[in-house]
């Protein structure tokens, strides 16, 4: 196994209490004794999930990448349906057609449900095995670079910008609103609002000291555009609807466009999703087959890259204002900054 | 359209010669003088309107100056001179776009002056016991004595913000007079003194729209009009947005005989349309220039040697052609709309309020490193571009935030909106925007007019309430209601959808062998500033991870390329003019 410190390759005789002996530094994980990755294929994940080092990302995007990349063993599964395989073969070749057909029927059975464990619907990993994991591996080789913490969380949080007067006079010409106050982190701490120049709250107040001051400011702009950002779960279907329905939001502002994931776009993601909640009702944005499928299961948006998720969101603001170029929404009228007029016009 | 240069000290004359004749573009008349102890050396285009007819002589007084004021007068260096004997206060009003030297014989005393938004150069050095000064670099590289050493912090700064700002150039040695300064070279010390300070003066007179609609329709078109020196013809730089729309309207307005030129990129054009829609609504006649990157291919090397300095917006290769046709045109000056998102806010300042607002919430960035990635160039990705040995030379930290300092935090203003216009005007405005069309159409032997870039109209500007400037979202409010009613509708209130240079298209279309020479490992290997590895996947067209607008593979590739091409130039081959016809 390799160290991901000092790049020795050593056999697990070599390796006294779990430490490497090149640099006699500790692994977080020693596979001989029951865990399922090894520190390089961790490392390995953190790599997939931070683009190298250039993005940064929250520690629920490393648990998808590591129920990606964490081994099935559908050895495990499939074993049982050889040996009756191979005992049908031999019955066979005996001429004991009956005897090999049952034993054929039964490794087909056990196939079957090897297959289907294979495509499992749901997240393969228990989150509580990923989160030993994860406090083992900060244990050992520290906080990795890029993973996204609230100042407020840390130890010595960083002081509040004083604004000067004016800035909450301001507008934005487009909001991204997102149905859990994580996926607002993401495009934050990635500088998203800035690189896009747009405003990021989440449905349920994030970021917390900013949140009144940005939905304010949002109010000045009646040619807002807002996009919804959002897990395929019933909450996160809702959101474009509630959006564009509720007062204290943009009802009668704006447009909402839903950019967020659907049931529709869920099964490239088979395996990972997550046990649906209480069984979901159409209606409120969310039509009956979609009711159908978010019954039994939920997708996170974290179950994406978070390269992946900037870039698609790019993609799906971009779109929608290039296709709304040459119509009056991408026009501003003296009305739309509250003119009075000015007696020129 | 004109240049100055000279000295103080004892040099051979025949280097003042060679100083003229590095920008032989600039005009075909020439004037000099040497007297005991410095030299003055001029060159303009005869017959021009509002030019110095050459240098100014008064007894002991010299004056060199190059340019025109606004409003005009019929000898510049003459009034510069009648204007700063009393003292400083007579430059109090003064405004233009001119760059001069009085050589006052009897005190022995030089002083240089530049004009209030640096739109004209000035470069000095000094060099064994000689201080010479001149309009443009490749001028001192006529030295012979000066040699071209480059100076890796000014490189740094290129980097960040793609032109090089403060008082630094790339050349170590070669410092730059700031605009809105002069500066008095006596008894073998330099002494700098600004004499014009912009800041925020809130008039709560214009807390009334009506009222600060009037005041900055009124100083517009006094802007446009002293900038009229009496041309018969004039061109005007229009691309359909508001600023130069507005500059169309009050030029129209003012009687003047105005020709337009556009850019046409084809089906990438954004505001195609809309320019024809002004020119027409305006009855103007419209030229529109196609430009497409292998337009750019035979005079990148050329457009490169007469921008004179590394600038790395990829809009200076379609300004270059846009300065060929209007000079085909038969034209000697051309005004644009620059300056328009500077004082009254445009698009580009709108993710700084985001930025501000969600400053530190998962550390501390301060509004200086905001505005300093807002160049969107290469700051924060230094590790992985910059060699080692790069980055032991780029001095210390904190160079490129001392530049901001006086405008995002301080006296200058109290309002956000405000310090963030104060910074652009003084760096983007002044020291990039300004500048890189000047050389562009002095390149072409045309006269740059800005209107906009005004002393009274900043002034005005600076007086209303920032409020009126971004409105809700509404950028340049009070400027589009100033010709509400006189544009087209379509040109007054669209939103930006941002400028339409398609620099990816061209890096890896049509430009991609040069940009292969110029940023190829044999290259990159040689120069020994850059890593390949970052920008092999540049040149293959991949951003980086966290990037999500596809135009920065271009910015970036043209900025490199840009900085590459110029070292050869100026480094390398000591500011002569390249061979013509070489493209990379």
């Amino acid at each position: 196994m390799k160290c991901i410190r000092c790049g020795v390759d050593s056999k697990y005789k070599e390796r006294a209490n779990r430490t490497c002996p090149g640099c006699h530094k500790l692994f977080a994980f020693e596979p001989q004794l029951g865990d399922r990755l090894t520190d390089v294929a961790f490392q390995k994940a953190i790599d997939a999930v931070s683009a190298k080092g250039q993005v940064r990302w929250g520690v629920e995007h490393l648990y998808y990448e590591v129920a990606r990349r964490f081994p099935r063993r559908i050895w495990l599964a499939v074993l049982p349906a050889v040996v009756p395989g191979v005992f049908g073969l031999v019955l066979l070749l005996g001429k004991s057609y009956k005897m090999a057909a049952v034993a054929l029927v039964i490794s087909a059975i056990l196939g079957v449900l090897a297959w289907q464990r294979k495509t499992a619907r749901n997240v393969s990993v228990p989150l509580a095995d990923f989160n030993r994991m994860w406090s083992t591996w900060r244990t050992v080789h520290g906080e990795p670079n890029g993973l996204i913490v609230r100042a407020s969380e840390r130890g010595t949080p960083t002081p509040r910008r004083s604004f000067d007067s004016d800035i909450a006079d301001y507008s934005f010409d487009r909001a991204v609103i997102c149905d859990r106050a994580r996926t607002a982190d993401l495009l934050i701490a990635n500088n998203f609002h800035f690189e896009n120049n747009c405003a990021v709250l989440s449905m349920d107040g994030y970021p917390e000291p900013l949140f009144d001051t940005v939905r304010s400011m949002l109010k000045r702009n009646p040619k807002l555009r807002v996009f919804a950002l959002h897990d395929s779960s019933a909450r996160g279907c809702r959101l474009a609807h509630r959006l564009t329905h509720e007062k204290e939001w943009f009802a009668g502002q704006g447009e909402v466009t839903d950019v967020g994931l659907r049931p529709s776009q869920a099964d490239v993601f088979r395996g990972l999703f997550l046990a649906a909640g209480p069984a979901v009702v159409g209606g409120g944005g969310i039509s009956a087959l979609e009711a159908r499928w978010l019954s039994q299961n939920t997708l996170e948006l974290a179950a994406l890259r978070p390269e992946q998720i900037l870039k698609r969101l790019y993609a799906a603001m971009n779109r929608k204002e290039h296709e709304d170029f040459d119509d009056d929404s991408f026009r501003y009228e003296a009305s739309d900054a509250d003119d009075a007029g000015d007696g020129f016009g | 359209m004109s240049g100055i240069c000279g000295w103080v000290g004892d040099a051979d004359p025949a280097i003042l010669d060679a100083m003229l004749e590095a920008i032989d573009y600039r005009g075909d008349s020439v004037d000099k003088v040497n007297v005991p102890g410095a030299a003055l050396g001029y060159r303009w285009w005869s017959g021009r309107p509002g030019k110095s007819p050459g240098i100014h002589r008064q007894g002991a007084q010299l004056v060199a100056c190059a340019g025109t004021f606004a409003p005009p007068v019929a000898s510049p260096a003459a009034e510069l001179i009648a204007r700063l004997q009393p003292g400083p206060e007579g430059l109090d009003s003064l405004d233009g776009a001119f760059a001069a030297a009085w050589w006052d014989g009897e005190k022995r005393r030089l002083t240089l002056i530049r004009d209030p938004f640096g739109v004209r150069s000035l470069y000095y050095t000094q060099q064994g016991g000689v201080f010479y000064f001149a309009s443009e670099l490749k001028q001192l590289l006529a030295v012979p004595d000066i040699s071209a050493e480059l100076d890796h912090a000014a490189i740094h700064k290129y980097l960040t913000f793609s032109f090089v700002p403060g008082e630094d150039t790339p050349l170590k040695g070669i410092r730059r007079l700031l605009p809105r300064r002069y500066a008095v070279w006596a008894a073998g010390r330099l002494e700098v003194t600004q004499y014009f300070e912009l800041r925020e003066s809130l008039d709560e007179r214009y807390a009334d729209r009506r009222a600060a609609v009037q005041l900055i329709r009124r100083r517009c078109i006094e802007a446009v009009e002293k900038r009229l020196n009496g041309e018969e013809k004039i061109g005007l730089f229009l691309s359909g947005g508001l600023d130069s729309s507005a500059v169309a309207l009050w030029l129209k307005d003012a009687g003047a005989n105005v020709s337009a030129f556009s850019l046409d990129f084809g089906d990438k054009s954004l505001e195609k349309d809309r320019a024809r829609e002004v020119a027409g609504a305006l009855a103007i006649p419209l030229q529109f220039v196609r430009v497409g990157g292998e337009a750019l291919l035979p005079i990148f090397q050329d457009l490169v040697w007469r921008l004179d300095l590394p600038f790395g917006d990829p809009v200076t290769g379609p300004q270059y052609l846009l300065g060929r046709a209007a000079r085909a045109a038969g034209l000697g000056c051309i005004f644009n709309g620059e300056g328009g998102d500077q004082l009254f806010g445009g698009w580009t300042q709108k993710p700084m309020i985001g930025a501000e607002l969600y400053a530190n919430l998962y550390g501390e960035e301060s509004r200086e490193e905001l505005y300093l990635r807002s160049y969107r160039r290469f700051y924060g990705s230094e590790d992985e571009l910059y060699t080692p040995e790069f980055h032991a030379r780029i001095g210390p930290a904190g160079q490129r935030r001392a530049l901001l300092l006086p405008y995002l935090h301080g006296e200058k203003a109290s309002t956000f909106l405000h310090r963030v216009r104060l910074a652009d005007l003084a760096l983007k405005g002044c020291q990039n925007i300004l500048p890189r069309a000047e050389r562009m159409a002095n390149g072409w032997g045309l006269d740059i007019r800005a209107p906009l870039f005004d002393r009274r109209l900043a002034e005005a500007a600076f007086a209303l309430p920032p409020q009126l400037k971004l409105r809700g979202a509404v950028e340049k409010f009070v400027l589009k209601l100033a010709v509400r009613g006189r544009l087209p509708k379509e040109v007054v209130w669209r939103k930006k959808l941002g400028m339409g240079v398609p620099i990816t298209d061209w890096t890896l279309g049509p430009l991609a062998p040069l940009m292969n020479e110029l940023l190829g490992k044999a290259s990159l290997e040689r120069r020994g500033l850059f890593r390949n590895e970052y920008v092999a996947a540049l040149l293959q067209g991949h951003n980086t991870p966290g990037e999500t607008r596809r135009r920065r593979v271009g910015e970036r590739l043209w900025a490199l390329a840009m900085l590459e091409a110029w070292m050869r130039i100026f480094v390398d081959g000591g500011g002569k003019r390249p061979a013509r016809g070489s493209g990379g």
